[in-house]
């Protein structure tokens, strides 16, 4: 994972994965099976275990979250500090993203 | 028959996929996480597949060979435990392609060897000696030091790996020396006459290398004769002896210059096999085969030329996983730092 500066770099490999983790962690500390509900109510989006596992172990060793003891086998995970920054950086992106693409196709194209 | 299991049955069965230092970290939350989700859809082969895949992926990332999403630490010994297992068999296919390349330079009395098959021969010549000094020193250091950590700090888990490496290498010397009592060097290599020796020497490897290469294959089903045991027993003690090197990397303790140490051992192994297939690919283009009686580069030997050629690829890879893992552990580090 290098560092170039660009938000979606710093969240690795599959950014858009990573980057639903995290949205859902900025809501509060959740263990791995009410995190995929969490994204699938918002985002519509199911995210296999090993995926998300894959995606967890990722974002931990990035710092980005960080795994909270727990008495049982669930282990809740929560959003660090860098984890939120990255979040904001690369949300704000996308957000631009969003408004261009929005503006072009309402100059140019029609839907019925 | 999977519907007659229980769900923590079958989310401890899908668990067994992942390797055991993830299984160790994730083990628990995972089991849990499947139980919940097969009670909620008992069928789902997307869900399956996905684990297969990347369960498969955890245990590449293990090997050194795909970015490794576990402990920081176990990452350059996974790099270089699976390094030395890949040059090891490198080198024995190393050694043979020496041994032709050196027993048919300057071999036959009516073609003149031109220079650029001498350079030739001189690179592969170094290259396989890069390879296995390279190996012999990593060996020393770790048993070594694994010898140490045995006697001083009664570490038992390093026994079994020190009799496994112990007896593999009794088996490769009796080896060595029944191939060679009764064939080439009988009577001794004449170490006084260098060019001479180095013939015997390449000629003795290659008598060795080869039959550790095709002996299984000239063995059949005859396993067990004396001949036969010998023939099987050689590949096997290699693959034995270069599998407990792996494990002593493993079970080795990391210090600083340990790290650094097992980082420029990974680069050094893969470049000294990239080395060679490069020296080996001139030798043969520059027609090192035309200045001897030998046959030219055959079917089989280019066959395996593509097998190394795929070992040293591995190698490569594994080399820059673990250097940019580095890169990716001090880059974290500086971001950790920062915040």
């Amino acid at each position: 994972m290098k560092d170039t500066g660009i938000p979606s770099d710093r969240l690795g490999k599959n950014p858009n994965v990573s980057a639903l983790i995290l949205s859902s962690l900025a809501g509060g500390e959740k263990h791995g099976y009410a995190l995929v509900k969490d994204v699938a109510e918002f985002a519509g989006v199911e995210l296999p275990p090993g995926t998300l596992y894959e995606a967890l172990a990722r974002l931990e060793r990035a710092g980005l979250i960080e795994a909270l003891a727990s008495d049982d086998r669930r282990r809740p995970y929560r959003l660090t500090g860098a984890g939120a920054t990255t979040l904001s950086d690369y949300l704000a992106t996308q957000h631009q993203v969003v408004k261009v693409g929005q503006s072009r196709l309402s100059r140019g194209w029609s839907f019925s | 028959m999977t519907s007659l299991m229980t769900p923590s049955r079958r989310a401890t069965r899908l668990l067994r996929y992942y390797p055991k230092s993830w299984r160790d970290r994730y083990g628990d939350e995972f089991v849990d996480f499947m139980e919940q989700s097969i009670v909620d859809q008992p069928h789902n082969t997307r869900r399956t597949s996905n684990i297969i895949l990347k369960s498969f992926k955890a245990r590449l990332g293990e090997l050194g060979l795909l970015g490794s999403t576990m402990e920081s630490a176990t990452a350059p010994k996974a790099a270089l435990s699976t390094s030395t297992v890949l040059a090891a068999v490198f080198t024995v296919f190393a050694l043979f392609y020496w041994s032709c390349a050196m027993v048919a330079w300057n071999s036959n009395p009516h073609v003149a060897t031109t220079l650029a098959v001498s350079i030739g021969t001189a690179a592969i010549t170094v290259s396989t000696m890069l390879l296995s000094l390279t190996l012999l020193l990593l060996s020393v250091v770790l048993i070594w030091h694994a010898l140490r950590s045995a006697l001083s700090k009664h570490d038992k888990r390093v026994v079994w790996p020190l009799v496994l490496i112990l007896g593999s290498t009794t088996v490769i010397v009796n080896s060595i020396h029944q191939y060679l009592r009764f064939t080439i060097a009988r009577g001794g290599i004449e170490w006084t006459h260098v060019g001479v020796a180095l013939k015997q020497v390449a000629g003795a490897t290659q008598w060795v290398t080869q039959r550790t290469i095709w002996g299984p294959s000239w063995t059949g089903w005859h396993i067990f004769t004396a001949q036969g045991l010998l023939n099987v027993g050689t590949p096997v003690a290699v693959l034995v002896l270069a599998l407990s090197m792996a494990k002593l990397i493993r079970l080795s303790e990391v210090s600083a210059f340990a790290t650094r140490a097992g980082r420029w051992a990974t680069t050094s192994l893969a470049l000294g096999m990239l080395f060679f297939l490069v020296s080996f690919a001139g030798w043969e283009l520059a027609g090192g085969f035309n200045n001897s009686w030998m046959a030219r580069f055959t079917q089989m030997q280019k066959s395996l030329f593509v097998v190394i050629a795929f070992i040293a690829l591995l190698g490569l890879v594994t080399s820059w996983k673990a250097r940019s893992h580095h890169e990716s552990i001090e880059i974290i580090k500086l971001n950790r730092e920062s915040s």
